[in-house]
């Protein structure tokens, strides 16, 4: 066995995702850098991205409970391996969320955040819904969150990345292993299963 | 009534707008502050290093002390070659099923480069390799510090490798080998002897410990 051979099967570098290019260092990356002396320098990421990574978590579980929980997780992790921060990534949003969506992954499979069942969904829809009233009414976004929550995963995060944090196609690609393109498309498929849902409710 | 993309995208927005109360942010709050006053200084390396390591110790020290026919990653590729990219989504896959320790996370050196031609298939025994070593880091971790919840997690999860896909997986060779090896560390565990798991976390996991909950 040759080391070349083994290199083929395990990766040695740990770069090269799409979405990691060169790119001048920002707040979050010096941030980052100087937490490794000086942890507390970490404390203003986590006031500019807390919200971005609650939205997304609060998309994906059924509970707000549960995203408060793992919003909690995602920066107590994040501090832990904050050493592991590159720079070079697609940033510290992305690198955020991925925590995040690892630290959903481990906590859908202990099943304490489960996804919208079709049945729990059923049993949420009014069964006389009411076209012509406002159409943002809270119930109106509970039925439109319970549909997303019900999306494939990949639809249902790249929508929550996009439309709840506020990423561009290229960071959730990057949160996702995606690339831009494909991660548009993701997004455009789970907008247009909304939409069929959307009209099936009406 | 008709659904247009702006009006959807709209609504998706408005629904996702929702702000954390004061009382979720001081919960969070309370917690990340917690975290940062007790978080430790850690010495600083290169990943590459860190890779490297882990590779040295995985395909150069454990075979040396093993000899001739230990439990090695097979390096041939019985089921052909995958991009880096599908490689990669072998590991996020992977990922998903496998369980790590609460609080611990991913190591970033799982991550691909891209551009390389990887042996399909073995992204899940590469995974459940590092979420063992995890594991391990984290039962001598729990017992450190006294923590018995921890210990006895990390304990049956380790009393459980016997049982984990890639023990009897293609991708250690010759056949058993893995599981052979694994015995004594389990056994170990079982009886409460830390030595056995110690070699191996020293010869087979550096780096592991930056990723698990500190004891």
């Amino acid at each position: 066995m040759s080391l070349r051979s083994v290199m083929q099967v395990i990766p040695l570098s740990v770069r090269g995702h799409p979405a990691d290019v060169d790119r001048p260092l920002d707040e979050d990356d010096e941030a980052a850098l100087a937490a490794r002396e000086r942890p507390m320098a970490f404390a203003p990421v986590y006031e500019r991205h807390r919200d971005a990574v609650w939205r997304y978590l609060r998309a994906r579980c059924r509970s707000e409970d549960d995203a408060v929980e793992l919003t909690a997780v995602t920066f107590e992790r994040a501090l832990s391996a904050v050493h592991g921060y590159s720079p070079r990534g697609a940033g510290m949003r992305a690198w955020l969320v991925r925590i995040a969506r690892n630290a959903a992954i481990d906590h859908d499979r202990r099943g304490r955040a489960l996804a919208a069942s079709a049945a729990v969904l059923d049993a949420q829809r009014d069964p006389h819904p009411t076209p012509d009233e406002a159409l943002l009414a809270s119930d109106e976004r509970e039925l439109l969150m319970a549909r997303l929550r019900a999306l494939p995963s990949a639809q249902r995060d790249a929508i929550a990345l996009r439309f709840g944090a506020g990423m561009t196609a290229r960071e959730i690609g990057a949160v996702l292993g995606k690339g831009e393109e494909a991660t548009q498309k993701t997004i455009s498929r789970g907008l247009a299963r909304l939409r069929e849902a959307y009209r099936d409710d009406h | 009534m008709t659904t247009t993309d702006r009006w959807l995208e709209e609504a998706v927005t408005a629904a996702l707008d929702v702000s954390l109360t004061p009382g979720q942010q001081a919960v969070i709050g309370a917690r990340v502050e917690r975290a940062l006053r007790a978080a430790p200084i850690r010495p600083q390396w290169r990943v590459t290093g860190r890779s490297l390591l882990l590779v040295a110790a995985l395909f150069v020290v454990l075979p040396a002390i093993l000899g001739v026919g230990a439990a090695i990653l097979s390096t041939e590729d019985p089921f052909g070659l995958a991009s880096g990219a599908g490689f990669e989504a072998e590991l996020d896959a992977a990922i998903a099923i496998t369980a790590i320790p609460a609080g611990a996370t991913w190591p970033d050196y799982l991550v691909t480069d891209r551009s390389a031609s990887y042996s399909r298939g073995g992204g899940r025994a590469w995974v459940e390799y590092v979420a063992m070593c995890m594991w391990e880091v984290e039962w001598l971790n729990a017992r450190a510090s006294g923590d018995a919840a921890r210990e006895a997690a990390a304990r049956a999860t380790i009393l459980d490798f016997p049982n984990w896909w890639s023990t009897d997986s293609v991708w250690f060779r010759p056949e058993g080998a893995r599981r052979e090896y694994l015995e004594p560390i389990v056994a170990g565990v079982r009886s409460g002897d830390a030595g056995p798991l110690t070699r191996d976390v020293e010869l087979n996991c550096a780096g592991t410990e930056a990723f698990v909950r500190a004891p």
